[in-house]
């Protein structure tokens, strides 16, 4: 064991210099966060695996809008270029506003601004997918960082309402569930 | 002479003894999870498996799979889950560089890259940065490595020496089983199944202490009936198990605490006495300090303890005490280097018996390393990764173990890797200590001069993905062995002693591929190839080594199918062939497993497993007549999550 003291000294005093330097790096990387988003992109365009939408025509595209600002950039794109939940083609579309004429699939609401409570209350009755992120109210899917991973809570109310069916598998992987009330 | 030979390693089976820990702070550094790599392709993972990457890890260095100059596949937790397999051994089938022969109800001989044997010593496993090692015969008791399956993150297999950060013993190939952090196991599973050749069950529970502190237990146990040989006479090999352990993870701002611990015990029948029993303890404590940026600072140490008693042949208690300590920091430009060290004390004990002897019968074993690596940016796309390990052992004094490593990005996706290394196989207490039998005139006797044994490796690889539905590795080597383990005759005929006489070349190729057809079905195949050229020195008396080591199979090739079917139905259908070992004259087999399952409703599943459905029985290893035969099976498990 005696090899070990000269070798913790050794470390302590190694550790001290890039210390300031190191934060500031970190900073920098907790900035970017490029695999979040792809993992927040994957899973954006997997849910359609997941849900059943009324009145649906086999093969029919799933518009995937991005409300307000765009996170994610060529990210989602290619993202959704790989996949095609349930053979219907994945169509990205990015709109500042959106309404139930927007005809959007799937509704991701990124950076949570004043107005988006609003935004997915206005989708409510219409078969959309809301997607919030970090706290958003109201939205049937609501991502969270737990664990250093990228996870989701499902208000599985809020999907009956909108008529959305999702599957045992998406919700066994939700945090949790609020569950739809009884009528 | 051969039938000596022979009955040699019947005794190293037997002798096998137990397991040791080490788990080396070097485990993270080596732990190929996925970083903040923009270029990272998400589009075939599963939707399970994107609710388990980890999106930062500032504590470890981890290396991007697509970034590691070496030749790693990685199971992760649906790959077990839907294997439907219900032990390691048997998950460890899913990795298409290992070689896993099964050798009776509870052991098995798993390598990679060849020289698989009843008493394998060239690979090195760690579970959670544990090493399970037993310095008997520098190998692994597989009947008491278990985890809760469930619980496994992932298991990393490297083929290819990893001497240089893990240590000696790394020689072909380094297996690393990592579970879940506690925070990621909250809520209840129990799960319980029963077959035509086990049944099982087990219990989960995890919680929050505060809002850091996460906690689980667990406890788990089984009964797996015994084989037959081909004859159709009892192996009398049945055997059961019980384990239970906990895992504490506190994460608090840039530290990070872990202290974990297993409990098990098991009994096996043998032919003639008592019951064979086994039993151990281990807790493990780790301390990873995030110093910013990627630089961190960790310290882990663990003790260990296992028991093996066969009644009429020998006794066996290890202790094992393990420090580790390593560091990683960014120097200057384009510099990431690793460095650390550790020191562990292996307290082996045995009582002997008439048939065979370790003498002296208690030893203290130590083993002390210094390591350092340095992964040098050279450009962009050009990285050259330099390490050096120098460890000290107590039969061969000061060991080094260099390394070079270059990765090529060809282009964001495909990668060229290449590398040399060298790396050796220190003696262990067989090599040196063993005398067969117990009193003179002894047939066969270890060699207190053992050498290590030593190769340098060399391997190319490439790997890429040409489209969103496929990728594929593809990678070759060529290991140039020397002072390998021969058998020598003395001058004056009997006893045998062991000697460093044999050396040689193995080449080979190792590829694996992943074809998404469509969102519900996806294709895995697997293929190995391995040609072995060994020879004696012109002064060794040895005339069985040769004929005794063809014991790999010259080809393995595995394709696998997963679908999703409607209302939540999984079925996966894996077929696997294997050429046969020439020198046991154990067929080649093919073989088909398979698995249907149901999710029920949230958190309730069931699946129903057929295993090696193709035959009635086959064999993997050993010669008859006493090798053990493997059944067509079926399992049914049931598990309910909350």
């Amino acid at each position: 064991m005696a090899i070990l003291t000269p070798m913790m000294r050794f470390i302590r005093a190694r550790c001290r210099l890039p210390l300031a330097i190191a934060l500031a790096a970190s900073f920098a990387v907790s900035a970017a966060e490029p695999l979040e988003l792809a993992v927040k992109a994957a899973y954006l365009t997997k849910f359609g695996i997941y849900v059943e939408w009324p009145d649906t025509a086999p093969g029919s595209t799933i518009n995937l809008c991005v409300v307000g600002e765009d996170p994610f950039g060529k990210t989602l794109d290619s993202a959704a270029a790989s996949q095609q939940p349930g053979n219907r083609p994945i169509s990205v579309q990015r709109l500042k506003i959106v309404t139930p004429e927007s005809d959007c699939d799937i509704a991701y609401f990124g950076n949570a601004d004043p107005t988006t409570p609003q935004a997915i209350e206005s989708l409510h009755g219409s078969p959309v997918l809301t997607v919030s992120d970090s706290g958003g109210k109201g939205a049937i899917i609501n991502f969270v960082l737990k664990d250093n991973r990228v996870r989701f809570e499902i208000d599985e109310a809020a999907a009956a309402q909108n008529k959305l069916v999702l599957s045992a598998k998406l919700l066994s992987l939700a945090l949790n569930v609020k569950p739809r009330q009884q009528p | 002479m051969k039938s000596s030979a022979h009955h040699f390693a019947g005794i190293s089976l037997v002798t096998a003894a137990r397991y040791l820990a080490g788990g080396m702070l070097l485990a993270p550094c080596l732990a190929f999870g996925i970083t903040n790599e923009e270029t990272v392709d998400l589009s075939h993972m599963s939707i399970d498996d994107l609710a388990n990457i980890e999106i930062s890890s500032v504590s470890k260095k981890k290396e991007s799979l697509s970034a590691a100059a070496a030749a790693v596949f990685v199971i992760t937790q649906e790959d077990i889950r839907r294997s439907g397999y219900t032990s390691v051994p048997e998950v460890l089938r899913l990795a298409p560089n290992l070689q896993v022969a099964r050798i009776d109800a509870s052991q098995y001989a798993i390598t990679a890259r060849g020289f698989n044997e009843n008493t394998t010593n060239k690979l090195l496993v760690l579970i959670d940065g544990r090493t399970v090692y037993t310095p008997l015969f520098s190998g692994v008791f597989w009947d008491v490595q278990d985890v809760m399956l469930q619980d496994i993150e992932r298991i990393e297999v490297i083929s290819g020496p990893g001497g240089t950060l893990w240590g000696s013993n790394a020689v072909n190939g380094v297996i690393n089983i990592i579970t879940r952090s506690a925070h990621a196991t909250q809520g209840t599973l129990l799960n319980a199944g029963v077959g035509t050749q086990e049944h099982g069950g087990a219990a989960r529970h995890g919680g929050k202490l505060n809002d850091n502190t996460a906690f689980r237990v667990y406890a788990k146990g089984f009964e797996r009936d015994g084989t037959e040989r081909a004859n159709g006479t009892d192996a009398h090999d049945r055997w059961h198990k019980q384990q239970a352990g906990f895992r504490l993870d506190s994460d608090d701002a840039g530290d990070k605490f872990t202290l974990q611990g297993d409990l098990y015990d098991g009994e096996s029948d043998q032919r003639v006495g008592s019951d064979k029993t086994f039993s151990g303890v281990n807790l493990l404590g780790r301390w990873n300090h995030a110093l910013g940026g990627d630089d961190s600072l960790q310290v882990q140490t663990y003790f260990d303890r296992t028991r093996r008693d066969y009644p009429g042949l020998f006794r066996e208690q290890l202790d094992t005490y393990d420090l580790d300590i390593q560091h990683r920091f960014r120097w200057r430009q384009g510099h990431d280097i690793v460095w650390g060290g550790g020191y562990r004390v292996m307290e082996d004990s045995v009582e002997n018996s008439a048939s065979l002897a370790f003498l002296p019968t208690q030893r203290s074993l130590k083993l002390a390393n210094l390591f350092g690596q340095d992964s040098i940016a050279l450009a962009d796309a050009l990285k050259l990764t330099l390490g050096i390990k120098l460890e000290h052992n107590s039969y061969t004094g000061t060991e080094t173990q260099p390394s070079a490593r270059l990765a090529w990005k060809l282009d964001e996706k495909s990668l060229f890797w290449s590398s040399v290394s060298r790396a050796v196989r220190t003696p262990s207490r067989i090599d040196a200590e063993f005398f067969v039998p117990a009193n003179a005139p002894f047939r066969l006797i270890g060699n207190e001069d053992f050498e290590s044994e030593e190769l340098i490796a060399y391997e190319v690889g490439y790997r890429a993905d040409p489209t969103a539905k496929l990728s594929f590795s593809i990678s070759a080597f060529y290991n140039d062995y020397d002072k390998l383990r021969s058998v020598e005759l003395s001058p004056g005929g009997l006893p045998f002693v062991l000697g460093n006489k044999m050396r040689g070349n193995t080449y080979g190729v190792e590829m694996w591929g992943n074809y998404r057809v469509n969102d519900w079905w996806r294709l895995s195949a697997g293929y190995n190839y391995l040609k072995k050229d060994l020879e004696l020195a012109s002064d060794s008396s040895d005339t069985s080594s040769l004929d005794n080591s063809e014991t790999d199979p010259r080809y393995q090739f595995s394709l696998r199918s997963s679908m999703n079917l409607p209302r939540n139905v999984e079925l996966d259908l894996t077929l696997r062939s294997v050429g046969g070992l020439s020198s046991s004259e154990v067929p080649s087999y093919t073989e088909l497993d398979a698995r249907l399952g149901w999710m029920i409703t949230k958190g309730v599943s069931l699946s129903v497993s057929g295993f090696n459905l193709l035959d009635r029985e086959h064999p993997e290893f050993g010669s008859l007549p006493a090798r053990s035969e493997f059944r067509r099976s079926v399992y049914m498990e049931v598990s309910w999550q909350f």
